[in-house]
């Protein structure tokens, strides 16, 4: 008996060990001033995809703001965030593992409401619509699974139509009326092309030949898309095409001595514009998948690579690079670095002559960045 | 590979040394009774394990017949079980943070594989028919063993009843999560050269249970219930032995559910939790083996299995569509040759050979790049024991050869060459008091599997094993005394430091669907395990009450590496069997449940508790990765009557269970957003004639 009283002891002093601390709170300028939100991805089926504010005034990394400001939103954002776009005042996060867009006023980081949609991955803009890219279309002939693009009302937060596209498109932009997607065929059976929507009849017009697996699409403002494809991971490397909206053909590669620069796109953000420049990360393997790192600057008037955009070295202390942002008013070029996509990752600020000016330490695979000043309030 | 056998040379000297200096007399076996672990079947010579092992049989194994071996290993120290809940999640053991692929599953004596991912689910196997469960750190240290046995950083022993006399069991077992359980078991004896046994599971469960999370410090909290975890199972097996061999065949056929994590979602939209896996694994295996003289024994093994596994994720999950076809096969021979030259020194030298395929159909991309491997694995051990009056010693030597071809002519792995040493030593200083100081060195690797080598586009076929050294240090004292109420104590204690290098790691390459593995992982863990048993005995002889406890308590440090996920510094368990009531036969401590208990009418009570502490999850070690500890308390209650059929005479016996596991409801999860089930129940009938 004396056994059980001992066990009883122990039991109790194991018990007492359990108490549930409350969260910190979190000093929170309010409203928000300059500043950026990035957007943590997270583990797939870890559900701890966060988001950050990175406050200008104070210079501090805000942790986790969703969270704090939102703390009956259950389970935070959820799982798997893969886009993040600020449109009129409002934040757009778009989910993939949790499957919705969810939708935050930009000023105050508050819940507003959210759109489900399945398997979404990126997000644009055209007046009071989003067009969201879904992985999850109708299964197609072959027993592979289409895609489509989700058109949602931004003032109802409904989804008002849907249009298919290739297989697993992934990155879109909005250029006049016109709407360009790059499918990627991500699942497995490669696609290589470049859906074209009319936006007026939200029809799929055209399809532009490019290269298997594309993936980001982003527009210069004056008639341009640039897109990163991500290869066939075998003969076909990694590139970044140029398409001409007005005649919506293929332009150009871009290029370093007439080849595309030996890289891997580890997904993210891989590439952000700047001007007339463009800057773009990513990742080369040896056969033993050694991994070597790439940092390049394009000249966009000739399409050739010019050189290393982080020019002091600190390179060397980016595990993973993989997203990219460049703030037009500073000329700032913002790294994130997501080290094995498990641990913490980072952000880093360089300077438009390449230096480090500060890094903090972010969430779990940080990717995504959305600028932020009080003007862009609603 | 120099290193090693150098380090073998100086081991077999230092052996020598000792030999010529020390007393030559074997000492005693002090044990009462030892636990079978094997199924050996050969009259062996009687080689002591030097180093004693965790072992659970008996009464606190019997609690548990309704359960997987999963469920009694979280018993043992040093040992994580990695648990995704309810009654169909995978349950694999990490032993002392070393990896779950360093683990050996040995089921009646031979290794259970798994070329494709090196992990064995011990929730595959069902402590129904099994007598003993044993977990050996290193290796066991009887050398009289295949070279498979020297080959894993620690060993996990089943080992499944052997008839002792003509007997027919049959069981239900039904609860919660709309669970039924029913099992047959038949033995049969012809005299003393034949025995055959037979048993027949069936398992059908919905899985299903409501969880409940809530944000720490107030905000939101949910309770919802676990759905796509049901689970049906078709366990059958049969076994024969021989006076000098035995057979076995194993077979295994389940459909489950996968519920997956729990992530935030719609419920408009079925996401991860619609996935589904089939298995079906067959195995048949024999040994044979013989003394044939005072000098030389043998025994020889073979094995064959097929294992089959469908993986589905059906296109309306939305989620990327899978119908993937793995079909593997092992084909296994060993031969052990042992030579006791004379009392106090033995040798064994074992020679293994292995053939592994895995063939997989899982869509146009996958077999793109698929190598359909084989893999050809020879090991051989050389080992010397010697026991001394005082000292025993044993040491030593495996090497392995692995080369991989592949099916469809692609270019594989290059061919390994191992050499891995054992050093064991066990040191009693004074004959008055049972006392043993024992340590050992070992150094050993795994294969990549696999799934490391040649999975997809990202395969890496340049992966080199991965390398574990234990250094181990430790002491057992006991105490006897069957007649008095303090009827045995034994106190065990072990400190060790282990290191684990190469460590083989995922790490994403093109996106984070496409993940490659490297050789970047380093772990360092300084650990210590306590356990302590204990057995009153109360009463008469004829009305008496026993008193089982059993205490284990592991500290681990993994701070020297990287991170550990999931290592929690601080994790035990108690467990306290009560049994009272008219008792006959056999007095005293009952070991070996082939001693069939022979209480009449008598009851049992068993808890146990079960505690982890504080752990980080996969990822930084910081506050938003740590997990709360968490322990559970279950308990049993049963009572058996003991009948008797008026026409034969015959016993009959007949057994109610109820079981009430988790009952203080705690919530709880082992992997981070796989929620554990809360209070639970379970009644048992057997009746067994």
């Amino acid at each position: 008996m004396k056994k059980l009283f001992t066990a009883a002891t122990v039991v109790i002093f194991f018990a007492s060990c359990r108490v549930d601390d409350p969260t910190p709170p979190i000093e929170l300028p309010d409203p928000l001033g300059d500043g950026f939100y990035l957007l943590n991805e997270g583990q797939m089926g870890g559900n701890n995809a966060t988001l950050d504010f990175y406050d200008y005034a104070s210079n501090k990394l805000i942790h986790n703001i969703f969270e704090a400001r939102n703390p009956m939103e259950t389970m935070g954002l959820g799982d798997t965030g893969n886009d993040l776009q600020l449109h009129d005042g409002r934040l757009y996060v778009v989910m993939n593992g949790s499957s919705y867009l969810e939708v935050i006023d930009a000023a105050t980081a508050l819940h507003i409401g959210r759109v489900t949609i399945p398997n979404p991955r990126s997000v644009a803009f055209s007046g009071r619509f989003a067009y969201v890219t879904s992985y999850a279309g109708a299964t197609l002939d072959d027993g592979t699974l289409g895609g489509h693009v989700t058109k949602v009302d931004l003032e109802l937060l409904r989804i008002v139509d849907e249009c298919s596209v290739g297989r697993q498109p992934d990155g879109l932009a909005v250029v006049g009326d016109k709407l360009y997607i790059a499918n990627s065929g991500g699942y497995g059976v490669f696609e290589s092309t470049v859906s074209v929507i009319d936006l007026s009849t939200f029809t799929e017009t055209k399809r532009i030949e490019v290269a298997p697996n594309l993936w980001r699409v982003r527009a210069d403002g004056k008639g341009k898309i640039y897109i990163s494809s991500r290869g066939d991971y075998g003969n076909i490397p990694a590139a970044i095409y140029v398409i001409d909206t007005a005649t919506d053909t293929l332009v150009t590669t871009l290029n370093q001595d007439g080849q595309p620069v030996p890289v891997r796109f580890l997904g993210g953000d891989n590439f952000a514009l700047l001007g007339d420049r463009m800057y773009v990360v990513g990742t080369a393997y040896d056969a033993e998948w050694n991994p070597t790192n790439t940092y390049t600057t394009y000249d966009l008037s000739t399409g050739l690579a010019t050189g290393n955009f982080i020019t002091d070295d600190t390179d060397a202390q980016i595990v993973s690079p993989y997203g990219l942002a460049t703030e037009p008013a500073t000329g700032e070029i913002f790294v994130t670095d997501t080290a094995d996509f498990l641990k913490d990752g980072t952000v880093r600020c360089y300077s438009p002559t390449g230096t480090l000016k500060w890094a903090v330490t972010a969430g779990v695979a940080p990717g995504h960045i959305a600028f932020f000043t009080p003007d862009d309030a609603r | 590979m120099k290193k090693a056998l150098k380090f073998f040379v100086f081991a077999v000297f230092v052996v020598g040394i000792l030999t010529s200096a020390e007393a030559q007399e074997v000492f005693q076996d002090a044990a009462p009774e030892t636990i079978r672990v094997d199924s050996i079947v050969v009259a062996a010579p009687a080689v002591r394990e030097i180093v004693p092992a965790q072992i659970l049989a008996d009464q606190q194994l019997r609690r548990l017949e309704t359960h997987s071996v999963a469920d009694a290993v979280r018993l043992f120290s040093g040992v994580q079980i990695k648990d995704y809940g309810g009654v169909g999640g995978l349950k694999t053991v990490n032993v002392r943070s070393l990896g779950s692929n360093h683990v050996g599953v040995f089921y009646d004596g031979i290794a259970v594989g798994n070329a494709q991912n090196g992990v064995v689910d011990l929730g595959r196997f069902s402590l129904d028919n099994v007598e003993s469960v044993a977990l050996y750190n290193g290796q066991r240290s009887a050398i009289f063993q295949s070279a498979k046995d020297f080959s894993s950083a620690a060993a996990l022993y089943i080992c499944t009843r052997r008839p002792v006399e003509n007997r027919f069991r049959a069981r239900v077992a039904g609860g919660s999560f709309d669970l039924i359980d029913g099992s047959v078991l038949a033995e049969r004896k012809f005299g003393d050269k034949l025995s055959i046994s037979a048993n027949v599971q069936v398992i059908n469960t919905s899985g299903r249970y409501k969880y409940h999370y809530s944000r720490p410090g107030g905000g939101w909290d949910t309770t919802a219930v676990r759905s796509n975890g049901d689970v049906r199972v078709v366990r059958a097996e049969a076994g024969l032995w021989g006076r000098t061999w035995n057979i076995k065949t194993y077979f295994y056929d389940s459909d489950r559910g996968l519920p997956g994590a729990v992530i935030k979602e719609d419920a408009a939209i079925a996401l991860r939790n619609n996935e589904r896996q089939r298995d079906r694994n067959f195995f048949a295996q024999g040994a044979v083996g013989q003394r044939i003289s005072r000098l030389y024994s043998y025994r020889v093994q073979a094995k064959y299995a097929n294992d089959y596994t469908n993986y589905v994720m059906p296109p309306s999950t939305t989620l990327r569509p899978v119908d993937a076809h793995y079909h593997q096969q092992e084909a296994y021979v060993s031969a052990v040759n042992f030579f006791a030259i004379n009392h106090w020194l033995s040798a064994n030298l074992s020679l293994d050979g292995q053939y592994n395929t895995l063939r997989a159909e899982a869509g146009e991309l996958f077999e793109r790049n698929f190598p359909h491997p084989r893999r050809l694995t020879a090991l051989g051990a050389a080992a010397i024991s010697l026991n001394l009056r005082n000292l025993s010693a044993q040491t030593s030597l495996l090497y392995t050869y692995a080369h991989d071809t592949s099916a469809v002519d692609r270019p594989m792995s290059k061919d390994r060459n191992v050499l891995s040493p054992t050093v064991v030593l066990a040191y009693r200083p004074t004959e008055s008091i049972d006392l043993e100081i024992r340590a050992f060195y070992k150094d050993i690797f795994r294969l990549p599997t696999f799934n490391d080598l040649y999975y997809t586009d990202a395969a890496n076929r340049v992966l080199r094993p991965e390398y574990t050294t234990q250094h181990n240090i430790g002491a057992t004292w006991r105490k006897f005394l069957p007649n008095s109420t303090f009827a045995s104590l034994e106190v065990s204690f072990d400190a060790y430091y282990n290191r684990v290098r190469d460590k083989i790691v995922a790490t994403p390459t093109s996106n984070q669907l496409v993940w490659t593995m490297t050789n970047i992982g380093r772990a360092e863990i300084l650990g210590t395990d306590i356990s302590i048993t204990q057995q009153l005995i109360l009463g008469s002889q004829a009305r008496k009450t026993t008193v089982d406890t059993r205490l284990s308590y592991t500290f681990q440090d993994t701070s020297g590496g990287d991170p550990v996920p999931y290592a929690p510094r601080h994790s035990g368990s108690v467990v306290v069997s009560l049994t009272w009531g008219r008792t006959s036969g056999k007095a005293g401590v009952v070991t070996g449940s082939n001693a069939r208990a022979r209480a009449e009418n008598q009851w049992s009570l068993d808890y146990s508790f079960i505690y982890t502490g504080e752990r980080y999850r996969l990822g930084s070690q910081t506050s938003a990765n740590l997990l709360k500890p968490w322990y559970t308390h279950d308990l049993a209650i049963s009572r058996e009557f003991a009948l008797r059929r008026a026409s034969t005479k015959r016993p009959v016996d007949l057994r109610f269970s109820l079981e009430v596991n988790n009952i203080f409801n705690q919530r709880y999860e082992v992997v981070r957003w796989y929620p554990m089930p809360g209070t639970n129940v379970k009644l048992i009938i057997s009746i067994s004639l």
